[in-house]
């Protein structure tokens, strides 16, 4: 028998490339619950993720809120955060809702991945997690655990360039991935 | 030999959010994180369980320094039976409110391991304060700052857990 360990990090996600799906999020960085929230407008929302298995690209979804407005872009980035899809602008459309939007059939190798979610307004609502309640000052830390942003870049850009939040609003993490396949390669 | 890759591992983990760490379940129930800075006691070492499953080329390691930097950190990591596989040895804790990136250049074998923390002075970090870490199995020991060769691990008290990471990644955030 092989010794290596098979638990949920060597086996990898199932459905999507997600924040909220690789249970690496730190909940302490939260507050609030589960809520409608707005984001920075053209605040790109970054999250680094890991695949350890092949897997297939088929789309991205993310969960609006209670009110939706203007338009959202959601993509995929390498390990070098050079763009591999997005769904581009893409209106956004069905409140307290999923939505999801297709990709052309991509294969993933095993390895770093980000994904990242835009918003081109600061009406819209997504499902979203509140920054820490006692989060002043501490959002340098976010890159700690692998949460990044970046300013100005709605639509998506080719290539992303991280920085750590720097504002409460900032810091809010919304549902949202990228959706793969990993049982056809 | 095992039909399967083990290239390709994430660029950065926290041992916080490691899958199988106890600290996984501990920090993420620590809601939400503590307002303000933690720090501990001079020369006072941690020693923090954590689960790796793959082959990780530790590049850099990295911490969040709080409102108020002093002395030097030091940061190693022990085998489960307490020896020291690595340590930095020291650097002086700065800058304050911001992520601090230091050289490692270890390679880990998949496995468990203790990550010792130690500072030589009070200076403040972010992180949570730990009065659950007994039972978690995390570890203290007193005048262990530099991290020594062997660890003497010893019942852990009222001490704050330190938001330590590893990275591949030999530069940039």
């Amino acid at each position: 028998m092989p010794d290596f360990p098979a638990d949920a990090a060597s086996i990898g996600p199932a459905g999507a490339l997600s924040p909220w799906a690789e249970g690496s999020v730190y909940n302490g960085l939260y507050g609030g619950g589960w809520a409608s929230r707005t984001l920075v407008a053209n605040l790109a929302v970054i999250a680094e993720v890991f695949l350890p298995v092949i897997a297939t690209l088929r789309g991205f979804s993310w969960t609006n809120g209670s009110a939706v407005s203007g338009n959202v872009d959601c993509g995929l980035y390498d390990a070098h955060r050079n763009q591999i899809a997005h769904t581009g602008s893409t209106a956004q459309a069905g409140t307290n809702a999923s939505q999801a939007v297709g990709a052309t059939a991509t294969q993933l190798n095993p390895g770093n991945y980000y994904v990242a979610v835009a918003i081109d307004n600061a009406t819209g609502t997504f499902n979203s997690q509140g920054s820490n309640p006692n989060s002043a000052g501490t959002f340098y830390i976010y890159p700690a655990f692998g949460l990044f942003t970046m300013a100005s870049a709605f639509p998506l850009p080719s290539t992303l360039t991280l920085a750590a939040p720097s504002a409460a609003a900032q810091a809010y993490l919304p549902m949202f991935g990228a959706l793969i396949d990993t049982s056809v390669v | 030999m095992p039909d399967w890759s083990n290239t390709a591992v994430p660029e950065r983990v926290n041992i916080w959010t490691l899958a199988g760490s106890s600290l996984q379940n501990a920090a993420s129930a620590q809601q939400p994180l503590s307002s303000g800075s933690q720090n501990n006691a001079a020369n006072q070492a941690a020693y923090l369980p954590f689960v790796l499953p793959w082959r990780y080329p530790v590049q850099r390691v990295m911490w969040c320094n709080g409102g108020l930097t002093s002395g030097s950190v030091d940061v190693g990591i022990y085998t489960i039976g307490g020896g020291r596989l690595w340590s930095l040895g020291g650097v002086a804790q700065s800058p304050t409110n911001a992520v601090q990136y230091a050289n490692a250049g270890i390679v880990l074998s998949p496995g468990r391991y203790y990550l010792g923390w130690a500072q030589s002075a009070s200076g403040w970090f972010a992180g949570v304060a730990a009065p659950m870490g007994r039972p978690l199995g995390l570890y203290t020991q007193a005048s262990a700052y530099p991290l020594p060769a062997q660890a003497t691990f010893a019942a852990w008290g009222s001490m704050a857990l330190p938001i330590v990471a590893f990275t591949t990644s030999p530069s940039g955030i």
